[in-house]
């Protein structure tokens, strides 16, 4: 889990969630700033539709306590009121007056009463009448708010006088019922409505119609819809009276809220996917690479130089790679030229550099080998201890360099000689050991008889000079029992006395160890 | 002491409004001062010399501005006296009055009178009235309040609904030929201000009676009609005979020594031939001739 999240991918796993987190959070806190801000403007709004409507309300009275005015101020209105209510005439003319003069007031209902209460302009049924006698005889103020089966209506009436009495009176009202709530908040988003005894009687769209409003509560829930609502107090209404209210309904905006967190929260969502599959495919592009540089390395830190191809891509990994296939095509090189350099050496380490034979720490290191060699099948070790007959006369004679020579010539002979299991060693300036894995005496004494034979009878050859060589051997077999580490020491020693008893009888002759010499077959005991 | 302090403070008050108030009811139109002979006065005094200007500009070489139109801007009677007042050497004035002035207001007002003529005062209805003719009793009786429904007089049973312009309440003539007091006529009627109001109130109720000179131009809207008196219609035959009973006198009103062609202009008018046609157009009974 550790190395997981240590990696380019948990990182990018790690960087995807934060940024997902963060985003999220973003949302978060719009979507409920927003939504905050929603409520709030939606309460402020219907504040201000209220006050609003409550101004127009009064305009409207006051246009209404306007006219009323002018009506009452009309002196021949007042005549012809008096002709009509004094004298009898028709009121025809009194309806013709007040139309022609006062036809353009934008009132819902216009009416003149007389003092006994006959209508002589417009028409009103007997409740209307009722309250309008009960407002006479009550009210103070020229105008108010009059209950009607459409909604409220706004009333205003005033005394008609002529000759300092009162004629009758002159009442114009404005309708705020069903149509006025649909022409006014209707397309703005605000609903209109009448309350009366805590249930909605009549409201611009009639959905809300038969809702019950909660007692202090500035909202109202219908169904999935949630509406901001304010009363309207008008001056003049009575509590039994219809209560206009308005309702502004935030559902339509906070579910296109909702729909755009949705949206936004869905383009999140596939962001942080491309985010990540980008992310992972930049990693891919240069993991990859990277993952085989680290494998290379890893050869490489192990001794191990592959080979690693070059790359034709331009990218920073890419340059990377083939910089590190220089690298390595250059240790590789560095590897064999030092490989070459040990095996010079190695080689010069054990061989005698004038002969090219092994040399005396050679035998230290081969013999043990051959020891376990022969253990293991069941042989004996033979030495063949060999020395140049009159070796320093030939030098005294021709020279150190033909000495040399000599030396060299015949190694060569020794090696044209030898077999593919012997082991030649020059352990001295002209003595010279030949080991070799045996079963049979006889068949290392013919060979080494073999080779002063043919030692003999190829006399070494050196600026026109013929030097005759001969050669002296010793013959002896390791001790089977002996698993000291004296053991070659001791059977050296048995041909070194062998090749010197060789010498004793005249040289040019073979020489076998007491001891070994009527051994038929050996064997290791 | 008390009431003297009241007596001072409504004298102050009265001193203080009054020149405002007179000159608000009887103020006379104010006057170019550019050589014009200038009448002003009552509308229908107005109207003969207003048909006959262009003869008069051209028979006395002036021009001539009048005032009076609707009484509006002559403002009436009153208008025309305090006009004729005004001519001094600088300045020709006249005015035109449609009643009968008195000795009194005559010696008072230290003006002349020259008669005109004599215009007939129609009783008018409602064109929706059936009533075609009355007897002048049964109108003093309406106009009283004796009668108050049509059917009395032959009509329908309908309100009568009077109408009375009662206008220059101190001059004798003209509506007092009706009844000679204002008392004397129905409380309960309209007292209209002006010959055109008449005319509308007549018109717009069709039991309605009021009365207006025969010079008046009814608009062609107007609802009115002239009815006959004892059988006679209100023409200058039936003022000459003696047979019609209403009528008035209209006269041109100059300070007692008015310019030279000022009274070339009303001598022409009372003997002219011009006025002769004007006469004839609105039943005019000329005095001079």
């Amino acid at each position: 889990m550790t190395k997981f999240l240590h990696s380019y991918r948990g990182r990018l796993v790690i960087y995807s969630i934060a940024l997902m987190i963060f985003l999220s959070g973003t949302l978060f806190y719009s979507y409920h700033h927003v939504y905050s801000l929603i409520k709030t403007e939606a309460h402020n709004h219907i504040e201000r539709v209220a006050q609003l409507s409550h101004s127009r309300l009064e305009d409207i009275r006051s246009s209404l306590k306007g006219y009323v005015d002018i009506v009452q101020d009309d002196l021949r209105l007042q005549e012809y009121m008096y002709v009509v209510t004094h004298i009898g005439s028709e009121t025809k003319p009194l309806q013709e007056l007040y139309k022609k003069h006062f036809g353009w007031f934008a009132t819902d209902r216009r009416m003149i009463i007389s003092s006994k209460g006959q209508t002589l302009v417009g028409q009103a049924d007997n409740a209307f009448l009722n309250r309008i006698r009960f407002l006479l005889e009550k009210q103070t103020d020229n105008t108010a708010y009059i209950e009607t089966a459409d909604g409220l209506e706004i009333v205003a009436i005033s005394p008609i006088k002529y000759l300092d009495s009162t004629l009758g009176h002159v009442i114009l009202t404005k309708l705020i019922g069903q149509q006025w709530l649909k022409e006014h908040y209707s397309d703005s988003g605000v609903m209109a409505f009448f309350e009366q005894q805590g249930t909605v009687i009549s409201s611009g769209s009639g959905k809300l119609n038969g809702i019950e409003i909660p007692v202090n509560n500035d909202q109202l829930s219908v169904k999935d819809d949630t509406f901001h609502i304010r009363r309207l107090n008008l001056t003049g209404t009575t509590t039994d009276m219809p209560q206009l209210w308005f309702a502004i309904k935030d559902t339509a905006l906070t579910s296109r809220l909702d729909q755009h967190r949705k949206i936004t929260l869905s383009l999140i969502g596939l962001g942080v996917i491309a985010v990540t599959l980008f992310g992972l495919l930049l990693i891919r592009n240069f993991s990859r690479p990277l993952s085989q540089l680290m494998c290379l390395t890893r050869e490489v830190a192990a001794g191990r130089l592959p080979e690693v191809r070059k790359t034709s891509q331009t990218n920073e990994i890419a340059a990377l790679a083939n910089q590190f296939s220089d690298m390595v095509k250059a240790l590789k090189d560095k590897q064999q030229e030092i490989d070459r350099v040990h095996a010079t050496l190695e080689k010069s380490a054990i061989t005698d550099m004038l002969t090219g034979l092994y040399n005396r720490r050679y035998l230290q290191v081969v013999f043990p080998k051959l020891v376990a060699q022969a253990q293991r099948d069941n042989n004996r070790i033979a030495a063949i201890l060999i020395d140049i007959d009159h070796f320093k006369k030939i030098n005294d004679t021709h020279g150190h360099i033909t000495g040399d020579m000599c030396l060299a010539q015949f190694s060569d002979e020794l090696k044209k000689y030898s077999r593919t299991n012997d082991y030649l060693f020059r352990i001295g300036g002209e003595e010279f050991l030949i080991l070799s894995i045996t079963e049979d005496i006889n068949g290392i004494y013919q060979f080494a008889e073999k080779l002063r034979l043919a030692i003999e009878q190829t006399p070494a050859e050196y600026i026109g000079k013929t030097i005759p060589i001969t050669i002296s051997c010793g013959i002896s077999l390791d001790d089977p029992t002996d698993s000291s580490e004296t053991v070659i020491t001791h059977m050296l020693s048995l041909a070194d006395k062998a090749m010197y008893k060789a010498k004793e009888q005249g040289r040019n002759r073979i020489c076998i160890a007491p001891g070994t010499s009527d051994t038929k077959k050996l064997h290791r005991i | 002491m008390y009431k003297w302090k009241i007596l001072a403070i409504c004298v102050t008050t009265f001193m203080l409004l009054a020149p405002h108030t007179s000159r608000a009811l009887n103020t006379a139109p104010d006057l170019p001062d550019n050589g014009d002979i200038v009448g002003a006065g009552a509308h229908f005094s107005w109207i003969i010399f207003s048909m006959l200007k262009p003869e008069l500009e051209k028979f006395s070489g002036r021009k001539i501005t009048l005032y009076g139109k609707n009484s509006m801007l002559g403002q009436g009677c009153n208008a025309g006296i305090k006009t004729a007042k005004l001519s001094n050497n600088k300045r020709d004035t006249f005015g035109f009055v449609c009643c009968t002035l008195s000795d009194k207001e005559i010696k008072k007002q230290n003006i002349r009178v020259h008669p005109l003529a004599l215009e007939p005062v129609m009783i008018v209805l409602n064109k929706a009235n059936p009533v075609k003719n009355l007897s002048s009793r049964q109108v003093r009786d309406i106009f009283k309040g004796k009668i108050t429904n049509w059917k009395e007089v032959g009509g329908r049973d309908q309100a009568i609904v009077v109408v009375t312009r009662l206008h220059c309440k101190k001059r004798p003539g003209h509506w007092k030929r009706i009844l000679p007091d204002a008392k004397a006529f129905r409380a309960e009627r309209i007292n209209v201000k002006s010959a055109n109001e008449m005319s509308q109130r007549v018109s717009d109720f069709s039991g309605a009676i009021g009365h207006i000179g025969s010079t008046w131009i009814f608009e062609a809207g107007d609802k009115t009609k002239a009815i006959s008196i004892n059988h006679k219609r209100p023409t200058a035959t039936n003022l000459k005979n003696k047979s019609y009973p209403f009528y008035r006198k209209l006269s041109a009103v100059t300070s007692q020594d008015p310019g030279a062609d000022v009274l070339k202009i009303i001598h022409k008018t009372q003997t002219g031939a011009g006025f002769k046609k004007v006469a004839q157009r609105f039943e005019l009974l000329p005095i001079a001739q």
